[in-house]
């Protein structure tokens, strides 16, 4: 049978008729310019917008490769549990994504292609660890979230031995107490945890820091102690009726749900909340028996923090979304409760930026329920830390936040627990961060920095046709399926998988062209479909690095044909029309390196 | 009263847009009026649309005004333009052929589209639309070559399809579910009635499936649903409701939830821009509530309001007279429609 010819096998055919010489030829560079680095930042708009600066495009196109262990790798170095990001991360990527920018169509489903790389990566796959050497210092963990195990890890890695200390039964924190089993597989946690176990990592679960055992005592034990023990207290709504029976907040409920608690919904359930915990607490109603479920929202959906898929798989179950509401009271009304709420309108912008709710005069009205949930955020617990560290004007620890440093010598705070509730990727890459400044502490020096690598690459690796690829759609379990904890999202498949990798512009390529070999013929502009090529008078560097494009179309003026990359979406029809071959493709990339003494 | 050389311009050429274009001239003899549509023909009756197939009259006959009457109001219709962008604080819209157009007060009044389940999406080339003239035209073209039709959903558009259908001989087969019938809540005794009066008139209806496929088969179709039934077809109509026409406000910065949201004097987020009809999500003091309004009936009033506040009258929005969908000779309560029964 013939073989079928792919866009792979031509690419390695054309390798295998090149010299040996050639063929070993890798031409790499390593630059720490604030050009460079700010080329990346302007440029892969992705791994921009990713707090642990996850390479995307890398990651993306080892899957299109099949090539799937080095994809869960490449997602591995930085965000330590591709697996269950892969399901449940709050995708700012996608958000940053050039293909999702105007005209250009959807964003790559880059979250679920990282779901693909853990899916399909070979059985018994291995790990890779880039271990120092035993530094012969003692480091304690205050919680097993992915705050406390990103720092685990990485202070694991320098060498530190390290020591977990979690207060609930098992490690994990909300990602197992607060993130419901249909939307991650515990089986895929347990995992990725044990992963970062095996580093040598001690866990002591069931033990609370501050009843347990004191503060003070592990300051007195470890040569360092980073406090990362998330956010346990419940925002309260402050209305009368929060504390009746069957009103809960979304955090304990969610908490009793995970723990496999029997916990009362009744028919009807009202959430309160815009979130990823009231999307939880309403879908968990819903597979806890309840038959109506409204979640009530201050602005509109516009505004709410969660992803348009997982809003898109809420309503799909059937549960109600009530925009633009403010919730002003609870009674007790025979068997049931009466909520009181208003109507709100839109008003301004917040100084985070968020968007406000004006309740409009006159607006209330009354709704019925068996039980209600407020889910409006939660707050650091922080009562054990008291007595030794000093708090803010809104009872937050002080702290430096780029040192992670707090006023006591020798600990740090990382994650939720100092900066408030925020994303799974956000605490983690908090956590790796404290875990190199913990490690600059210990060993007085640092280790490990961040370098722009550069490889020439001779083809461009894409097709033009790929940029009309839809969005694959995730597979999911039918609305009768969804029972108990079956997990709801299927996954892509490999053949699904490969197709949206296609759809990646792999913004981490940078299409130069070389000026000196350049005729001028326009040809490249001629074909470009987004405009980003231009005759062009001076290329300017801004003082952050940035480079700025002085464009001319007077020929008289004209001192070189530059492509603008941040425009442009790698098609590569400049490289093929180009006659004097003066268009060159190189791979940029953000890696961590070791700084030698 | 507003300054006289007010330029007001309409996004929008329906019964919301008309309805505002004859208040506001009515309101100000002097003004500028222009009314802007993407559609190549001007402002029919839409409940006319499904008979219009049955005769063999002139598109002319669907018409509520002739052209001559928007000359005689002085009033400008630019059809065939489609609206990109809304630039509110530049107080200027863009055409796609890149025309600025400066307004000093702007209705939009974009109506709505049929909606396409995400599912479907890839099958979008395959569906057939019934909306407006053009689609109308089409189709009567091709009626002599089909036998069997398709209807993807149960919306009003579709019902008032199937009864001319049935009149010109052809079969049709509904696929209904709960997400995709409308205006009417998908309860059980509505499904019951509704399911019972189709089949007697020798309607097939595949109930509580999902269309999940369609694939070309020869010079027909074949539908699929997710229960595993296939239906060979000449042509599947997408008849699924409707939703807001409003994708050209992306970036505008004008608040939206599902619709255009607008305050009980029809005005949006933004200074100076109104919205009625189908585009439009609407606080209604008398209900305490917003509501997305559909139909002719909603369309109408809501572009008198909407015009008449952007004359300044601070006319407060009020609900329309109800409509009724009658089936097997039980009324159903429907906002915004004149009503119409399917027993037909």
């Amino acid at each position: 049978m013939k073989e079928e010819k792919t866009y792979l096998s031509s690419e390695r055919e054309s390798f295998n008729h090149l010299t040996a010489a050639r063929r070993v030829e890798r031409s790499v560079y390593f630059s720490n310019n604030k050009k460079d680095f700010a080329w990346m930042g302007e440029n892969v708009p992705c791994q921009t917008a990713c707090p642990a600066l996850t390479n995307i495009p890398g990651y993306i196109y080892t899957d299109y490769q099949e090539r799937y262990g080095r994809s869960y790798e490449i997602n591995r170095y930085v965000n330590i549990l591709p697996g269950v990001l892969g399901r449940i991360c709050s995708r700012p990527c996608e958000l940053a994504c050039r293909h999702g920018w105007p005209g250009f169509g959807e964003p790559v489903a880059i979250c679920h292609l990282k779901r693909v790389a853990s899916d399909f990566k070979p059985e018994g796959h291995r790990i890779e660890e880039f271990m120092f050497g035993p530094s012969g210092k003692k480091v304690a963990v205050v919680g097993s979230g992915p705050a406390g195990l990103g720092a685990a890890h990485d202070l694991a890695i320098f060498g530190h031995r390290v020591t977990i200390y979690e207060a609930l039964e098992r490690p994990g924190g909300m990602l197992r107490y607060g993130i419901p089993e249909f939307r991650l597989p515990r089986d895929i946690l347990d995992v990725e945890i044990s992963n970062i176990l095996r580093l040598g990592v001690d866990l002591h679960a069931g033990v609370r820091v501050g009843k347990d055992i004191k503060l003070e005592e592990l300051l007195r034990s470890y040569d360092a102690v980073v406090l990362t023990a998330g956010t346990y207290s419940p925002n309260k709504l402050g209305i009368k009726g929060e504390t009746l029976d069957h009103v809960y907040s979304g955090l304990d409920f969610m908490m009793d749900a995970n723990s496999g608690k029997d916990v009362f919904v009744g028919s009807k359930v009202l959430v309160v909340g815009g979130g990823y915990t009231a999307m939880d607490c309403a879908r968990t109603s819903m597979r806890l028996g309840a038959r109506r479920v409204i979640i009530n929202i201050l602005t509109t959906e516009d505004y709410i923090t969660v992803n348009r898929d997982e809003l898109n798989e809420v309503k799909t179950e059937n549960v109600e979304i009530r925009g633009l509401v403010s919730i002003e009271q609870v009674d007790r009304s025979g068997n049931s409760l009466g909520v009181r709420f208003k109507r709100n309108r839109l008003g301004g912008y917040s100084e985070k930026g968020e968007r406000l709710a004006v309740p409009i005069k006159g607006s209330d009205f009354t709704d019925d329920a068996d039980s209600v949930i407020y889910a409006v955020g939660q707050r650091p617990e922080i009562s054990f830390v008291k007595s030794v560290l000093r708090l803010d004007k809104g009872n937050m620890i002080t702290y430096d936040r780029s040192s992670f440093a707090t006023d006591v010598k020798g600990l740090f705070v990382a994650g939720d627990f100092g900066t408030g509730a925020s994303t799974v990727i956000e605490s983690i890459a908090s956590g790796r961060n404290a875990a190199w400044a913990i490690d600059r502490y210990l060993a007085d020096r640092t280790r490990r920095k961040k370098v722009v690598r550069f490889e020439k690459y001779a083809e461009k690796q894409r097709e033009r046709a790929w940029d009309f690829i839809p969005r694959q759609a995730m597979p999911t379990l039918p609305v009768k399926e969804r029972v108990d904890q079956v997990e709801v999202e299927l996954g892509l498949n490999m053949t699904l998988g490969k197709e949206e990798a296609k759809r990646c512009y792999l913004c981490y390529l940078k299409f130069e062209i070389d000026v000196p070999r350049c005729i001028y013929c326009r040809y490249c502009i001629d074909v470009c479909p987004t405009n980003c090529i231009h005759t062009t008078k001076d290329v300017i560097t801004e003082d952050d690095g940035k480079q700025r494009l002085v464009v001319t179309d007077k020929w008289n003026e004209v001192s070189a044909i530059v492509i603008d990359n941040n425009n442009c979406i790698r098609c590569g029809n400049c490289k093929k029309v180009c006659p004097v071959e003066c268009i060159d493709v190189v791979k940029v990339e953000l890696i961590e390196q070791d700084v030698e003494v | 009263m507003p300054k006289k050389a007010f330029k007001y311009v309409i996004i929008g050429d329906g019964h919301a847009g008309n309805s505002a274009a004859k208040t506001l001239r009515e309101g100000n003899r002097d003004a500028e009026i222009i009314i802007i549509s993407s559609k190549p023909t001007h402002y029919f009756d839409h409940s006319l649309l499904a008979n219009f197939l049955l005769d063999k009259k002139d598109i002319t006959s669907l018409y509520l005004y002739p052209y001559t009457w928007y000359k005689e109001n002085n009033i400008r219709l630019r059809l065939n333009q489609t609206v990109t962008k809304v630039i509110p604080d530049k107080h200027q819209l863009i055409l796609a052929h890149n025309e600025r157009i400066h307004y000093d007060r702007l209705l939009v009044a974009s109506g709505a589209k049929p909606k396409l389940p995400e599912s479907l999406s890839r099958y979008k080339s395959l569906l057939t639309v019934f909306t407006d003239a053009v689609e109308a035209l089409k189709l009567r073209e091709r009626l002599g070559k089909l036998k069997h039709v398709t209807m993807v959903g149960g919306d009003c558009i579709g019902l008032h399809l199937a009864g001319a259908m049935l009149k010109l001989g052809k079969s049709v087969t509904f696929v209904l579910n709960e997400y995709n019938f409308w205006p009417l809540e998908y309860d059980e005794a509505v499904k019951d009635k509704l399911i019972e009066s189709l089949k007697k008139k020798h309607i097939e209806v595949i109930a509580d499936d999902i269309t999940t496929e369609i694939v070309k088969d020869g010079t027909g179709l074949n539908v699929m649903t997710k229960n595993g039934k296939i239906i060979k077809t000449d042509l599947a109509f997408l008849t699924s409701g409707m939703v807001p026409n409003i994708d050209f406000l992306d970036g505008s910065g004008i608040d939206v939830q599902t619709g255009i949201l607008v305050d009980e004097y029809m005005h949006t987020s933004a200074q100076d821009i109104w919205a009625a009809g189908e585009c439009a999500t609407v606080y209604y003091p008398e209900l305490k509530d917003y509501r997305q309004t559909t139909g002719e009936i909603n369309a109408k009033v809501l572009g008198n309001i909407s015009a008449r506040n952007m004359l300044e009258e601070k006319k407060v929005v009020s609900l329309a007279e109800p409509g009724k969908i009658t089936i097997e000779g039980e009324d159903f309560i429907t906002y915004g429609w004149k009503g119409f029964s399917i027993d037909i």
